[in-house]
């Protein structure tokens, strides 16, 4: 589907993994670079640095001055955008067919020779601070993707890797310097430490001559390598109550670790349809018992990680739910949630689970719908597994999850003593 | 159809999936907090079992379908979106047509979950950003159905089942709504089996189309108004003015001035100022009027900086016209953005739900696009003297009110409000 011509990959000399996904049911193309490099891998008195990071890769390389990166790419009728997730850092720019070399030239440069500048660094370290403060720090923490995620990640982990703020603390953010972004720069983002992946119609061109012209002559260099961010579950619950003077109303989210994506894909696949199972609008067993039956909460949600790029990351994720309410009591909330999980575990409804598992599907059809969010899967399934063709794969991954499997990981995870639960509470 | 409902049906190739937006007219309904919440209540409860037998099902139906379906209310209309698997199409929308056709809400369910929906709402209503635009909305367009985004959790917690039930009677009608289907087959197919699932929605009378917004007050422009939000750590500022619309002779000269102002914007704001994350202004297009939105966050301490320099960089606009390499790269722009949004299937649902709403058609955009091609830069400064200069523009900043309105009052006159 999202891959009508099959993959085509090739390796360049330096070591850039390169896939073309050919898609011609729209003269658009989609060039994208992911870097194996996320929030995760920064080190400890420097947070927020892979994102800070990925803003100053904007701001001009060898022959792209600052500011004409947007310019040449809206000029020819693109758009581009960039996000740093927990492990990867992905650029995209979606352009119509006929300037896919111009895609690849300015990717190309930016991964070469990209410019670095003092006042560049000084410049988007104010502007990672406002995006800080408009996304998390402005607004209720109980907002869907709110600060509540932040805290929850820095409740259920203890490694810094996995606990720390990965929008970045101000002072440490402040305290970076342009020569650590240099760095930075040298050490991770190598050719060899990503993969370039292009999607959708790349028009009568030889792909692989102009992949080959613009990145071949970017030299190649060692990674530096990427620290590990695996650690042990959780063996008791932590809890931690928070006061949010922007908050109008509680909420009390939970989280629990989740099967390793990389090492058991199907189970990881069936945390994500457990997750629908508990919180489907009107149906999830949650959303059922606390709010239509017993109306201990006014509305349930829930994700297993990370927004949307689900299988972009490796372990250790979580599976969360988020219960907002009116004032109801904690201990309430979470024995209902445990006796709710224990009753699906013991006589699972499994016409709820075939109908989470469409939704999912669905959802999953809907997010690979645009060309660049293809060019992101694309590019972030070679990157982790090697295996670009997931692309179309993970339908059926979705389609063979059973009832056993999303109850094997609803009895093994989503257990009292390995979670972390926070308790926000309001203004009121 | 013979019910009166307008359908248009477009094949995008690709992926087994169908994109469907419904949208009924309301005429001036929703422009007081009572008309809203009972609008507003009916779209949250549409799909639950508050709204009787069918409703009841109609969630589990869809999902084992792969559906998804959300309604919401705003803006004089009331739209149904519809997404899932192409080949359950013509199932999921006679589900649609049966739940829009014989709503009946119950009493007690409503009164349990209108409260819980009001909360929903107190939480939207705490976002600065949304804060800012609906006071923009309310001062472009007073009382009319346009001046409203937010819903007052108060009147929807006290909306009552009879509201809801007279107003599904009332106003949930096919009869000049307009229903768009996306799919990845042929197109007549497809229009044919829409007409076949639809016909079930047999309720009676007309959907009525908006009726035409007042004049903004001449006292609303130059004015900044602050609403007080003591916590906030960013101010949120935005401002906005009524423009010409779609099919409008300036209309593509007015697309290429609200883009430079965008990109002028952000350079300035952002690239080099970097004093906001987000800077940029867009064009929103409603079915009888449209207006322009600029507006960036910044950090508190350089509120009134930023507010000069926006200022001058809409008086730019207006001084002098834009440069060759501007326009040229603004027509590009949009040009792609054209190309991109019509590339998804919900863009494509989206971008034909705007026109069968206009009573407009297909080759509208086609044409928008041949026109940006020949757009001069003098064209665009006259548009922008004409709807973007700051004499006839309305100016909020959400923040902390007693840091703000010293510093803007020296710019110009500035009060405050409450949020």
């Amino acid at each position: 589907m999202g891959t009508a011509a099959g993959i085509t990959r090739f390796t360049l000399d330096n070591g850039l993994r390169v896939v073309v996904a050919e898609d011609r049911s729209a003269p658009v193309v989609a060039v994208t670079v992911n870097y194996d490099i996320g929030l995760r891998t920064e080190r400890e008195g420097r947070s927020g640095f892979a994102h800070l990071f990925e803003h100053i890769m904007f701001r001009g390389s060898a022959n792209v001055p600052d500011g004409d990166f947007s310019r040449l790419t809206s000029r020819y009728g693109g758009g581009g955008n960039a996000s740093t997730g927990l492990d990867q850092t992905n650029y995209t720019t979606v352009l119509p067919t006929n300037a896919l070399e111009l895609g690849l030239f300015v990717e190309s440069d930016r991964m070469g020779w990209p410019t670095l500048s003092e006042e560049a660094h000084r410049g988007e370290c104010e502007v990672v601070k406002e995006e800080t403060r408009l996304r998390f720090l402005n607004k209720p923490k109980t907002e869907p993707i709110g600060g509540w995620w932040l805290d929850m990640r820095a409740l259920a982990f203890d490694g810094y890797p996995n606990a720390h703020d990965g929008t970045g603390s101000f002072e440490e953010i402040e305290a970076s310097s342009a020569a650590e972004t240099r760095e930075f720069f040298e050490s991770y983002y190598t050719p060899a430490n990503a993969v370039l992946s292009i999607v959708g119609d790349p028009g009568d061109v030889d792909v692989k001559a102009l992949v080959e012209k613009w990145f071949g002559v970017i030299p190649g260099r060692p990674t530096s390598p990427i620290p590990a961010v695996s650690e042990p579950p959780l063996s008791e619950e932590r809890r931690k109550v928070l006061i949010d003077k922007l908050t109008p109303s509680p909420m009390l989210a939970v989280g629990w670790r989740t099967p390793d994506p990389v090492a058991d894909m199907a189970s990881h696949a069936a945390a994500i349809v457990l997750a629908e199972v508990l919180v489907a609008k009107e149906d999830g067993l949650l959303v059922r018992r606390l709010v239509s039956k017993e109306q201990l909460a006014t509305s349930v949600a829930g994700f297993v990680e990370f927004f949307g790029l689900q299988f972009l990351a490796r372990d250790p994720l979580l599976l969360s739910v988020t219960v907002h309410h009116d004032g109801s009591d904690a201990d309430a909330l979470l024995s209902a949630i445990d006796e709710e999980v224990a009753q699906f575990v013991a006589a699972p409804d499994e016409c709820a689970v075939e109908r989470a598992k469409t939704t999912v599907l669905t959802r999953w059809l809907q997010n690979i719908d645009e060309v660049g969010m293809r060019s992101i899967f694309v590019a972030g399934f070679e990157l982790i597994w090697g295996r670009a063709e997931l692309l179309d794969e993970i339908a059926d991954v979705y389609r063979s999850v059973t009832t056993d499997d999303v109850v094997r990981v609803a009895r093994d995870y989503l257990t009292p003593t390995s979670r972390a639960v926070l308790d926000i509470r309001g203004s009121k | 159809m013979s019910n009166g409902l307008d359908v248009w049906a477009a094949r995008r190739g690709g992926a087994a999936l169908s994109e469907v937006r419904l949208v009924i007219p309301l005429g001036g309904l929703g422009a007081d907090a009572s008309s809203d919440a009972t609008a507003r209540l009916t779209a949250e409860l549409l799909f639950s079992e508050a709204a009787g037998p069918a409703a009841a099902e109609a969630g589990s139906r869809l999902a084992a379908l792969g559906f998804s379906a959300r309604a919401s209310a705003g803006a004089g209309t009331f739209s149904v979106g519809l997404s899932g698997l192409d080949d359950n199409l013509a199932e999921a929308l006679a589900i649609v047509a049966d739940v829009l056709g014989s709503t009946s809400f119950d009493a007690d369910q409503v009164a349990q979950r209108a409260g819980r929906i009001a909360a929903q709402l107190e939480l939207e209503g705490a976002d600065p950003g949304r804060i800012a635009h609906d006071r923009l909305r309310r001062l472009l367009f007073g009382g009319h159905a346009y001046g409203r985004t937010l819903s007052d959790p108060s009147a929807v917690a006290a909306t009552e089942s009879p509201a809801a039930d007279a107003f599904a009677r009332t106003h949930l009608v096919p009869s000049r709504s307009h229903l768009v289907v996306v799919s990845p087959r042929d197109a007549t197919e497809v229009l044919s089996e829409a007409e076949s699932s639809m016909k079930v929605w047999g309720r009676s009378g007309e959907a009525t189309p908006v009726p035409d917004p007042p004049d903004t007050a001449p006292d609303t422009f130059g004015h900044m108004l602050v609403l007080d939000r003591p916590d906030s750590v960013q101010t949120a500022f935005w401002f906005a003015s009524r423009t010409s619309g779609r099919g409008a002779p300036d209309h593509a000269a007015l697309t290429i001035a609200v883009l430079v102002l965008q990109k002028r914007v952000y350079d300035n704001i952002r690239r080099r100022n970097a004093w906001s994350y987000a800077a940029g202004s867009q064009l929103i297009d409603l079915p009888k009027a449209s207006y322009c939105m600029l507006g960036c966050p910044v950090r508190t301490e350089v509120t009134m900086p930023a507010y000069a320099e926006l200022l001058y960089e809409m008086n730019r606009m207006i001084a002098s016209p834009i440069s060759v390499e501007e326009l040229e790269e603004a027509v590009g722009a949009l040009q792609g953005r054209t190309a991109q949004r019509l590339g998804s299937r919900s863009g494509l649902a989206e971008e034909l739900c705007r026109l069968a709403e206009a009573g407009s058609t297909i080759r509208v955009l086609a044409d928008e696009t041949a026109a940006l091609s020949s757009v001069t830069a003098d064209e665009v400064m006259e548009t922008s003297r004409r709807w973007l200069a700051p004499s006839r523009t309305a100016f909020v900043a959400v923040g902390k009110a007693e840091t703000l309105q010293p510093l803007l009052g020296i710019i110009g006159p500035v009060r405050a409000e409450p949020v």
